[in-house]
């Protein structure tokens, strides 16, 4: 079944569609430990003050994306609303656990805590808008915001639902940015080398959806086709079978957008895969523009659904670019922790 | 002493339950603290209750028993004083 | 044509028992599993009464059959050994004969381990050992658990609060209708750790005596841990391979409170649009419900919300109901699961379970819950209700077959 993109929006480190031209500002954490980190908006303009004194950054950067989806979307209250996050809120989650250790379990303040749950966003938007509707949250590693796009799939399909609101968020605090690197996860980097571009460092995003079974006329594209593979399984296989399924051939893909780090897609997991597409299908990438998170298929999938509504791709989001545009489809192949990766097919 | 101590209480609270755009002059002492004007809720409550422990010495032990202190910056203020009387 | 989904498999760890076994017989004899911890390390262990489940460590790592060289968080173990259970209780000798996945909740991850490394990271950011923080993402267990039972197939892991496990049972079952997998395991699993009891603490609504559900003189929760799984099939599933299933899920509701981060609504209107969907996705009627097995945590809030929305969906006709979390304690994320497994139970065995420690009629309602145990009764269809912070209510519908 497809489904179309009503409306979207991503508050990320690469700014608004229009705009990427370049690769974000690169920050550091105690000089040597790379992040991304949101262009954030001006609040205020959107989230009732009343409220915005007890948000988390991430909540804050969450609802604002929420609701101007929304409003892009034309759509005031949707009939569901299912998130994916990896680690959910964890500036407050961070901020409770130090109390709780400073305080040796005593005068803790509830607010961090209550705000750390990884369904909290979810709710907060189906409070202000008072939606009873389905109401979920997808959290860490692996599959949580592929979930979401399944459970509304699955929502719009049995007619449950008419216009689901899908979203993905990831935040980073300076205590999860050094851990994430002294696991081994990231590289730090001296100065002198930061002018690599890559997507080897943490991001962070906020990105939200509106689907719907039925075509607005304004739809930015339909998801055509998703799914999740296991890495174990023999990967060739796993993307021939599920162009197959949805009648395209590797020939009739356009573009093909990678989850790779580097500006290389000679090695790793994306060698294995690249070499199935034929020479004149435009080879993209995206995490130079929003880092590697667990949610990065969001932005990707914004990016995705921005590029074939505008029939524009952003030079800098090119690998290998060739003539083969107007963009009628994407495909998207995303690495995923977990060992799994996820592939989406949008079409125009 | 109860004035200044209602003074500092007003900006205690300000600064806990994060109300930026609230100055202490805003806050009517005998005022009930959860109706319309500051628009506090149960969250808040329990901020106070916090507050009151760590700064003031002073415990809430139930929140029935809360809903009483907190009613207004006075109460509160009442609660603090009588509680470092009997100390 | 609606497929139906059956439950062929059930496994349970929780303070009254560390299996299917030792759990109906702890709720047979009205055994409640709270009491002062004896294993988690907290200022409040002789002050704060909780469900804890009567294994360290490294007896819940062997209980696993899993080896401790691995880092695995309290959750993981208790994970795998529910979730083992339900699959050797279902009789599955090959997990990818046919499609599999796992859908796993948790609300607290590998918080337990997390804690430990904080207290060195946190005055030295070049301290506290990989390892510990290496499992604490909702994740983790998610994925350890799908590696020990050796699952190819689709995993994902919900956090919705308490009603986590739950959810994790309707995707599943909508998986399976969606053509997506012939066979799910679902359930939840969380542990015991400072920061759940201090962020309840915080908020007041930990009674510091044993839990009261629905009495007049209620205090708050008693939290727990543990874990449930279910193993659902197909009914294609079921008939390929002959087998007899335990139950059906015969309905499901998902719906949102929309009204507070922490508190339910007075008229319970999330509770009453969760019940009033799972009884509109299939063919049950409230009249035909014998007994709900309800969220029932006691406190204030929680008991009286649901028990309105009881009485708004079942008029004055609410069936024996009663709260098995004055027994387990609250499991959080694992309570959904953990009931769904009591559900059966009580359909399996024709019980009706007893609400401990009731003693007085709430002044707003017009119902109790059962106080004794009802043996041999013909209990054909129970309504399991989960209902989280933020409003994320859950309830589903178990019936004999």
């Amino acid at each position: 079944m497809e489904i179309f993109i009503k409306g979207t929006n991503s508050i990320s480190p690469a700014g608004n569609f229009g705009n990427i031209t370049h690769v974000p500002e690169i920050k550091f954490i105690d000089g040597l430990l790379k992040y991304y980190s949101c262009v954030e908006p001006v609040y205020k303009e959107i989230i009732n003050p009343v409220l915005l004194r007890r948000m988390s950054r991430t909540m804050k950067i969450s609802i604002v994306s929420a609701m101007l989806c929304l409003k892009d979307a034309g759509v005031e209250i949707p009939d569901a609303i299912i998130a994916g996050t990896g680690m959910g809120c964890v500036e407050d989650s961070d901020k409770f656990l130090s109390l709780l250790i400073e305080n040796e379990e005593r005068m803790l303040n509830p607010t961090p805590f209550i705000y750390s749950t990884h369904n909290t966003i979810s709710s907060q938007i189906a409070i202000m808008l008072k939606c009873h509707g389905y109401n979920s949250t997808y959290a860490g590693r692996g599959a949580c915001f592929e979930t979401s796009i399944l459970d509304a799939l699955m929502l719009l399909s049995d007619g449950n639902a008419s216009n689901v609101l899908v979203g993905a968020y990831d935040e980073l605090i300076a205590n999860q940015i050094r851990i994430l690197y002294r696991m081994g996860l990231f590289r730090e980097t001296k100065e002198s080398n930061s002018n690599e571009i890559s997507g080897n460092h943490p991001g962070e995003e906020a990105a939200f959806f509106v689907l719907s079974a039925k075509p607005s006329g304004k739809d930015y594209a339909k998801i055509s086709g998703m799914s999740v593979f296991s890495e174990n399984e023999p990967l060739s296989e796993s993307i021939t079978g599920f162009l197959k399924k949805h009648f395209i051939s590797f020939e009739n893909i356009n573009s093909v957008m990678f989850g790779n780090l580097h500006n290389n897609i000679q090695s790793g997991f994306y060698k294995k895969i690249v070499t199935l597409f034929p020479a004149f299908t435009n080879l993209l990438w995206f995490k130079h523009l929003c880092g590697e998170y667990m949610t990065s298929s969001a932005f990707a999938l914004w990016l995705g659904a921005n590029c074939l509504k505008t029939q524009q791709i952003p030079e800098i989001a090119f690998l290998r670019k060739t003539n083969n545009l107007p963009a009628k489809n994407m495909l998207i192949i995303n690495n995923l922790s977990g060992n799994q990766f996820a592939i989406f097919l949008l079409t125009k | 002493m109860m004035v200044e101590l209602i003074e500092k209480l007003k900006i205690d609270i300000i600064e806990a339950l994060n109300l930026e755009d609230v100055k202490p002059a805003d806050i009517d002492a005998d005022a009930p603290l959860f109706m319309d004007g500051l628009s506090l809720d149960s969250i808040d409550a329990l901020e106070l209750i916090v507050l009151l422990e760590k700064k003031y010495g002073s415990k809430i032990q139930t929140a029935e028993e809360g809903k009483k202190i907190l009613y207004s910056i006075r109460t509160m203020a009442d609660f603090i004083s009588n509680h470092q009387k009997n100390k | 044509m609606t497929i139906k989904i059956f439950v062929t498999g059930t496994g349970i760890i929780s303070a009254i028992g560390n299996n299917e076994r030792e759990v109906l017989e702890s709720v047979k004899t009205g055994k409640s599993g709270i009491g002062i911890s004896k294993l988690l390390q907290t200022i409040y262990s002789k002050e704060i009464p909780v469900g804890e489940v009567q294994c360290n460590n490294k007896e819940l790592s062997d209980l696993a059959k899993i080896s401790n060289k691995l880092p695995n968080s309290r959750t993981s173990l208790l994970g795998i050994i529910a979730a083992k259970e339900a699959v050797l209780n279902a009789g599955i000798k090959d997990i990818n004969e046919y499609r599999t996945g796992l859908i796993s909740a948790t609300t607290i991850g590998g918080m337990d381990k997390s804690e430990h490394f904080y207290r060195n990271f946190r005055k030295d950011k070049t301290k506290g050992k990989l390892r510990y923080i290496s499992t604490h993402d909702c994740g983790e267990s998610t994925q350890k658990i799908a590696k020990e039972l050796n699952i190819h197939g689709f995993y994902t892991t919900i956090n919705t609060a308490c009603s986590s496990s739950a959810n994790a049972v309707m995707l599943g079952a909508r998986l399976i209708r969606n053509g997506f997998a012939d066979r799910i395991i679902a359930g939840g699993t969380d542990a015991l750790c400072l920061f759940t009891l201090n962020g309840f603490n915080s908020l007041m609504i930990l009674d510091h005596n044993l839990c009261k559900p629905f009495d007049e003189t209620r205090n708050g929760l008693n939290i727990g841990e543990g874990a449930g799984y279910i193993v659902m099939e197909s009914e294609d599933c079921i008939k390929k391979s002959g087998k007899l299933p335990l139950a059906e899920l015969t309905g499901y509701g998902n719906a949102c409170d929309a009204y507070h981060q922490t508190a339910s609504s007075p008229e319970g209107e999330g509770a009453y649009l969760a019940m009033s969907k799972a009884f509109a996705s299939g063919d049950i009627k409230p009249e035909m419900i014998d007994y709900i097995n309800a969220h029932g945590t006691g406190t204030t809030n929680n008991d009286l919300s649901e028990g309105i929305a009881l009485q708004r969906i079942f008029g004055n006709n609410v069936p024996y109901f009663s709260s098995t979390k004055s027994a387990t304690g609250h499991t959080l994320g694992a309570s959904g699961g953990i009931q769904a497994v009591l559900s059966i139970m009580a359909i399996r065995n024709k019980i009706i379970f007893q609400s401990l420690n009731f003693n007085q009629q709430m002044k707003e309602l017009t119902i109790c819950p059962v106080q004794q145990r009802i043996d041999n009764f013909n209990v054909k269809h129970v309504l399991s209700n989960s209902f989280g912070f933020g409003g994320n209510n859950t309830s589903l519908i178990f019936s004999a077959v």
